[in-house]
């Protein structure tokens, strides 16, 4: 399962080109004439590097990967695969699940929120491991499942916690609220929290 | 407010639209209507009214008052016509803006207003009958009499509670310890007196690194709050500039303000009136955590304590720098942070032609804590209920030390997802491991922990774990490395049975290590590796740092025997990698003759597609005697199947090369042909060494073939025109 989107290389390409309109030493794009087959090829990234979000922390021991299938509908089952990638490829992966907001998803009966996978029988660092979960949409908007992935080691358990959009008919996302916004007097916006006073 | 931005569009401020209209309005407008033809005489005259004499004003004499009293302003008209009625209107031209009680009216009243210092307030009265009026001003002296009787100090602490990680008996890093929470000072943050009518701040001060703070001379009576916020300014030497915001918008807000400007964090007190000659004001930002040990509870309340958190963990980085170099200038540094910032992939659409990165950014869907080099900012996770990363010290930092390489030095990593147990290129396998080197050492705690909900996370051990160190192609090995050569902790024998491991009984301290990164680093014609670092800087000790140096490069799995910035000598039995031939040499010598080599890129470390993987990107090296452009061709020899569809190639491989001068690009050739990049290069490529970038672009294509062959090989000719 492939990660990088062809969306953030054209980003990448487009503010390159953008420095380089600005009076920058990067070169021009080598973009000959394209032939007719060839109106499906990705854009490159300008620069060689790798995405707009360049400079990542380092993942955890398990890289998890998703994908959902079919269109999630309210009151229906949503199955989504799970595709996990163990930086200890001996271990088992613990899977566990969790809704932060449990008036817009739930579980199924038979769901199990905790799951074990048995490591590949080679054990080999980097193969990679499958599972299904199923959740129920209980309204429309962008849903969240978190899926936390844990492998045992010598330093004990270690684990990686991915969240995975689930977007319900068209409705936008809900924010959670922490403080309030105001402006002050310059016209800065502050997002205003209370303090303990003593 | 500010702009640092390197980038325009969509990160530029709103245009001022209204302004601009009323700017066009009056250009229409003529500026003014002063036209140039005199008025035509009017033909039929009026009979003559009888005539008018103007009144007279008087508005009182000068006078002097005491703040916060009532002061009486007994003005008088008088005209000469009897019968003509006499109307008043009084208006101030300077000073404090007062109300005036009955501003219509020949007398009126005010409150003197509460000054610092004493103050001159004026008056107009004007006088009318009608037709013609006439003014007179009056100034009245308003006395400071509560400075050093009434009004005094407000002063006190500011602190935020910060929450460790739990290193309980079963492991490092497993979620964070509630139970444990500790109350540290905000340290050099801004702190403002605000005026609780008016939201004016009347005062602004910054808290030293006790986080203790004062406001003198503050007005007996005033109503007030204290106000911190998320942001650390310093003008001079040294100097920064630290914000912590919120990159989240609501989506139903048609139009979000620009990412410069969305909210800053601060915490405010309660409104409190002030009395007296000294008054002390503690305040804490507290976590917002509702009970329950680190596996069980959840946040009930704002979680004030994060912003906070964020930016005294970025403190506590730049106090590293500045214990090598006092003057340090740190550039504009923004820390999105939010209670909505997920781990996720994101798979929102594209609104602007941008790429998704704008809308998942906005909708805190990121595929990870980040720093973004092109608007020097950093986002970080807030998901309480997933990965949230406020106390996350070492991840917090780790993310500031990719803006110091970006910053001080410079880094050439191609970024990308990595992790624990990957082989990767050798620019990105620096760069991560500075960053985490950093983190321990900024922090002065070896142990990089990386939690999340529900007694989950992971750890990095800087300078012991579990996790190998295999090579230069390992960020832990680089992480070990050059957090060994700055500790003074020996932490004994690591990989027992290792004969390069007898512990680590030195140090070279942190100066050698910021003078390379700000020195030769930044200018080398290497690509930014470990080799090239660490040649720089061995080549600034003295004999016995150089040995321990060498020690420590062979302890973490790298050749320092010989040792130069393209790393010739090192060794191809390394493990995971064990004589791959398209491993090493890191760099391969290009001839510029228009002969041909035969080089290939190896998908074989990569199992998820992210194109950053150790032998993707083969590196080349030109040693450039003649200026010129450059025909550069390159053709790929592995046998591709025949396309089986004509409009899609992505079954058939797409070579790119990008060339580097000292850091800067200097041509590319990434067309999307078919097994083949001919170009000619953008630029003249100046006598001296250049580097190069080969990659086979399928490999970081997310529509590649499932079954693309692992290995692609190239012949590679360059000649100059």
């Amino acid at each position: 399962m492939k990660h990088l989107s062809k969306n953030t290389l054209i980003f990448v390409l487009a503010s390159a080109g953008l420095v380089a309109a600005c009076g920058g030493d990067a070169p021009t794009t080598n973009a000959p004439a394209q032939p007719a087959a060839a109106e499906a090829a990705p854009a490159k990234p300008a620069d060689g590097k790798i995405a707009p979000v360049k400079d990542a922390k380092p993942f955890g021991p398990v890289r998890i990967s998703h994908r959902i299938i079919g269109t999630p509908v309210v009151g229906q089952p949503v199955l989504i695969d799970l595709e996990l990638r163990s930086a200890y490829g001996s271990a088992p992966v613990e899977l566990s699940y969790r809704v932060p907001d449990t008036s817009a998803l739930t579980f199924p009966a038979d769901q199990l929120q905790r799951v074990s996978l048995a490591a590949p029988p080679d054990g080999e660092k980097g193969a990679t491991m499958a599972h299904q979960v199923s959740v129920v949409p209980q309204r429309e908007g962008r849903l969240y499942l978190n899926v936390s992935a844990a492998v045992e080691t010598a330093d004990g358990p270690q684990s990686t916690v991915m969240a995975i959009p689930i977007q319900v008919g068209s409705a936008p996302r809900e924010l959670e609220e922490n403080g309030t916004i105001v402006e002050d007097a310059s016209g800065e916006l502050i997002r205003t929290l209370p303090a303990k006073e003593d | 407010m500010r702009s640092h931005f390197r980038t325009a569009g969509e990160f530029g401020l709103r245009t001022p639209a209204s302004l601009l209209a009323a700017l066009l309005l009056l250009s229409a407008c003529g500026g003014g209507g002063g036209g140039d033809s005199a008025p035509a005489p009017n033909p039929n005259p009026a009979p003559q009214p009888p005539t008018n004499n103007a009144p007279s004003a008087n508005a009182g004499t000068d006078q002097s008052v005491d703040e916060n009293t009532t002061v009486t302003l007994s003005g008088s008209g008088s005209d000469p016509d009897a019968g003509d009625a006499l109307t008043y209107q009084w208006t101030q031209t300077a000073g404090t803006t007062v109300s005036l009680a009955s501003p219509s009216s020949a007398t009126t009243t005010f409150t003197a207003p509460l000054v610092a210092a004493n103050e001159n307030l004026a008056f107009r009265l004007t006088v009318s009958d009608g037709s013609l009026s006439a003014s007179d001003s009056v100034t009245v002296t308003v006395r400071d009499v509560t400075s050093g009787g009434g009004s005094g100090d407000i002063s006190g602490t500011v602190r935020y509670e910060f929450v460790p990680p739990n290193n309980g008996p079963t492991g490092a890093c497993r979620g964070l310890d509630f139970s444990n929470i500790e109350v540290r000072p905000i340290r050099q943050a801004t702190v403002q007196l605000v005026d609780a009518g008016t939201g004016n701040v009347l005062d602004s001060t910054t808290a030293d690194d006790n986080g203790a703070y004062a406001f003198s001379s503050v007005a007996d009576g005033s109503n007030v709050r204290i106000r911190v916020l998320a942001e650390l300014k310093r003008s001079g030497s040294p100097a920064w500039d630290v914000e912590v915001r919120d990159n989240v918008v609501d989506p139903a807000d048609p139009n979000p303000p620009p990412l410069a400007s969305r909210p800053k964090y601060a915490i405010e007190s309660s409104n409190f009136t002030f009395t007296g000659t000294s008054v002390t004001r503690n305040l804490t930002a507290e976590t917002g955590w509702g009970g329950g040990t680190f596996n069980i509870g959840s946040y009930t309340g704002p979680r004030a304590a994060a912003p906070f958190a964020v930016l005294d963990s970025i403190y506590s980085a730049m106090q590293l720098i500045m214990s090598v170099d006092a003057t340090a200038d740190f550039a504009p540094l923004d820390a999105f942070w939010s209670v909505n910032n997920r781990l996720a992939t994101c798979t929102l659409a594209d609104t602007n032609g941008n790429g998704n990165f704008d809308e998942c950014r906005d909708a805190g869907e990121l595929s990870a804590s980040f720093y973004s080099s092109s608007i020097d900012s950093l986002f970080l996770l807030g998901d309480a209920d997933g990965d949230t990363e406020e106390f996350d010290d070492h991840v917090i930092v780790h993310e500031w030390g990719h803006y110091f390489e970006d910053n001080f030095s410079r880094s050439d990593s191609i970024g990308g997802p990595h992790g624990i147990g990957d082989n990767i290129d050798a620019r990105l396998a620096f760069g991560e491991g500075w960053a985490t080197a950093l983190s321990g050492i900024a922090l002065e705690n070896q142990l990089y922990c990386d939690t999340n909900f529900g007694g989950g996370g992971f750890g990095i051990g800087t300078e012991d774990g579990s996790y190998d160190a295999r090579g230069w192609y390992d960020e832990i090995s680089v992480v070990r490395f050059i957090y060994d050569l700055w500790d003074t902790n020996d932490e004994g024998i690591v990989t027992p049975g290792d004969p390069n491991d007898s512990g680590d009984p030195g140090s070279i301290g942190f100066a050698p290590i910021y003078n390379t990164f700000v020195g030769p680093q930044a200018n080398t014609e290497a690509f930014t590796t470990v080799f090239s670092f660490g040649t720089e800087l061995r080549s600034s000790l003295d004999a016995t740092d150089a040995a321990f140096f060498d020690y420590l490069m062979r302890r973490a799995d790298m050749n320092p025997t010989n040792l130069d910035i393209w790393g010739t000598n090192e060794l191809a039995d390394r493990e995971d990698i064990e004589n791959d031939p398209d491993v090493l040499p890191l760099y391969t010598d290009m001839p510029l003759d228009g002969s041909v080599i035969n080089i290939c890129s190896n998908d074989a470390y990569d199992g998820e597609g992210d194109g950053n993987k150790l032998a993707q990107h083969r590196y080349l090296r030109m040693n450039v005697t003649q200026g010129a452009r450059y025909d550069v061709v390159i053709s790929t020899t592995t046998a591709m199947p025949a396309p089986d569809d004509p409009a899609d190639e992505r079954d058939q491989s797409d070579p790119d090369i990008y060339i580097f001068r000292s850091g800067t690009l200097v041509a590319l050739g990434n067309s999307g042909v078919a097994n083949e990049e001919v170009f000619t290069t953008q630029n003249f490529l100046s006598p001296g060494t250049h580097v190069a970038s080969l990659v086979e672009f399928r490999y970081q294509d997310s529509e590649s073939p499932a079954n693309y062959p692992t290995r692609t090989c190239f012949d590679v000719s360059m000649t100059p025109q």
